[in-house]
């Protein structure tokens, strides 16, 4: 039923097009982008063969991504068939843009305290201070970022 | 008692006391890999701010895009074609559904599903697609972005591609990708495989499963099956049987044989046991019916043939 299938695999909307956004830098391709692909895996029914629906999804996005960049490259030549897509997506810069899709997957709170550390460089006492909680409840909300991190990478097969 | 995640967080944080800090160094001993990718996310400098989007109306989207590409009737069609039922309520879609391109308010993919005859059509950049009786084909009304793709279903259909450099044309089936800049070729879609015949130009052929890739120039041709992709090395005059109407065998193998009446009826051909018997068949046959060429194989080479719901059978003569 469509509407099962929509319902099952809403939540991973959000983090694929921060990942796609992180790839292409353009917020509503990517939001297209990824729509495509639940479009596509619904009407050829990718993901009943797929143990693990979010992997299928990831790398259905990434490969897409990789495929507009091509297209949007202003000289596409028949060499550039050649190559292989893989090459593109150099993987010094692969846990930066697995890292955007961990992220938008966290909950609310816990993106909010993981952000203001990683990204604000703020002290558990500070992001205490300035979120009115307590210390204890950071060190939680962390946890829980590191918990949701582990289980993603497994998920991805990257461990 | 806390968990290896809280122990976790506060050694990448540089605040783990020193008997949590051995727990941990313990547990990075076990799980290197996995504590080498928490490291890196846990530190990589990035300048990505998180997005924030509208799920719930990207999800109406979704719906609207699954239901304008009609997937039911799509299915319906297939499985028609695949039978030989002759229920009068079965000719009543047959005759309604086919030649009839769809054209719905809003509607993304067209859908040319001809059941009768061979059906000629140009796509928005002057792309030429000469489709077999008998086979199915999606398609936008126009390019948008920054490539242009069609969905071939089943059946043959031969492609002249008009040069974009700028949007490499994609042909999804079922089996995996076909991806040209300008050419001419023809593609075939069948049961559990696509076979591609390059007239003129380039064109790559990608599972999207095996993440396999090849590519063929003039006059190959290449599968695209389950397993894998393979380039076929004896490439066979009839790739376009069904365009010219004439089938050509000289010293054809069984092989051959199979995979041409395969491709020119459109429906699965199987032989009875996993050893071929070595056939070199000779022979020119001018529209034929499957029946006539069927006979004159089975005559000449000792076959016997049966057909059974649109797929045959040939075994030996015993």
């Amino acid at each position: 039923m469509m509407s099962d299938y929509l319902q099952s695999y809403k939540d991973y909307y959000g983090p694929l097009c921060n990942y796609a956004f992180a790839i292409i830098q353009s917020l509503p391709d990517a939001e297209d982008l990824v729509q495509d692909v639940f479009v596509d895996c619904y009407i050829n029914q990718r993901l009943k063969e797929v143990k693990i629906a979010e992997r299928y999804l990831l790398r259905a996005v990434k490969f897409s991504c990789y495929d507009y960049l091509k297209k949007r490259e202003s000289q596409v030549s028949l060499d550039s068939i050649n190559s292989d897509i893989r090459d593109t997506s150099s993987s010094d810069d692969e846990p930066a843009k697995v890292y955007t899709y961990i992220t938008a997957s966290l909950p609310v709170k816990t993106r909010q305290v993981f952000l203001m550390h990683r990204e604000r460089g703020l002290t558990y006492k500070q992001i205490a201070e300035e979120l009115n909680i307590s210390i204890k409840t950071v060190e939680g909300q962390m946890s829980r970022a590191i918990k949701i991190s582990r289980r993603i990478l497994k998920n991805l097969d990257l461990i | 008692m806390e968990s290896i995640n809280s122990h976790l967080q506060k050694y990448l944080s540089g605040k783990s006391s020193s008997e949590e800090t051995q727990i941990v160094e313990k547990w990075i001993k076990a799980n290197p890999k996995e504590f080498e990718h928490l490291q890196q996310i846990w530190q990589t400098p990035t300048s990505v701010p998180f997005q924030d989007v509208d799920v719930s109306q990207a999800m109406l989207n979704v719906e609207k895009e699954i239901n304008t590409t009609s997937p039911k009737s799509k299915r319906n069609v297939r499985l028609l074609i695949k039978r030989t039922v002759a229920a009068a309520a079965v000719i009543t879609v047959l005759i309604s559904s086919s030649l009839l391109i769809q054209n719905q308010n809003q509607k993304k993919m067209q859908s040319v599903s001809n059941l009768e005859i061979v059906q000629d059509l140009e796509l928005s950049d002057g792309t030429q697609i000469s489709l077999n009786k008998g086979s199915s084909l999606l398609y936008p009304k126009s390019f948008s972005r920054g490539y242009r793709y069609v969905e071939l279903l089943s059946g043959n259909a031969f492609f002249e591609v008009s040069k974009d450099p700028n949007k490499p044309f994609v042909i999804h089936t079922p089996h995996g990708q076909v991806k040209v800049l300008g050419t001419s070729f023809n593609v075939y879609v069948g049961e559990d495989k696509t076979q591609v015949y390059v007239k003129t130009g380039k064109v790559e052929l990608e599972n999207e499963q095996t993440n396999e890739k090849i590519q063929l120039l003039p006059e190959k041709a290449g599968s695209i099956l389950p397993a894998g992709i393979i380039m076929l090395k004896d490439v066979s005059k009839n790739f376009l049987s069904w365009k010219t109407d004439c089938l050509k065998f000289e010293n054809a193998g069984l092989k051959e044989i199979m995979e041409s009446l395969e491709r020119h009826y459109q429906c699965p051909v199987r032989f009875a046991t996993a050893n071929y018997p070595p056939i070199q068949f000779n022979g020119v046959f001018e529209a034929p019916q499957l029946s006539e060429i069927l006979e004159v194989i089975g005559i000449t080479c000792h076959l016997e043939y049966k057909i059974l719901n649109k797929e045959i059978l040939l075994s030996q003569i015993q």
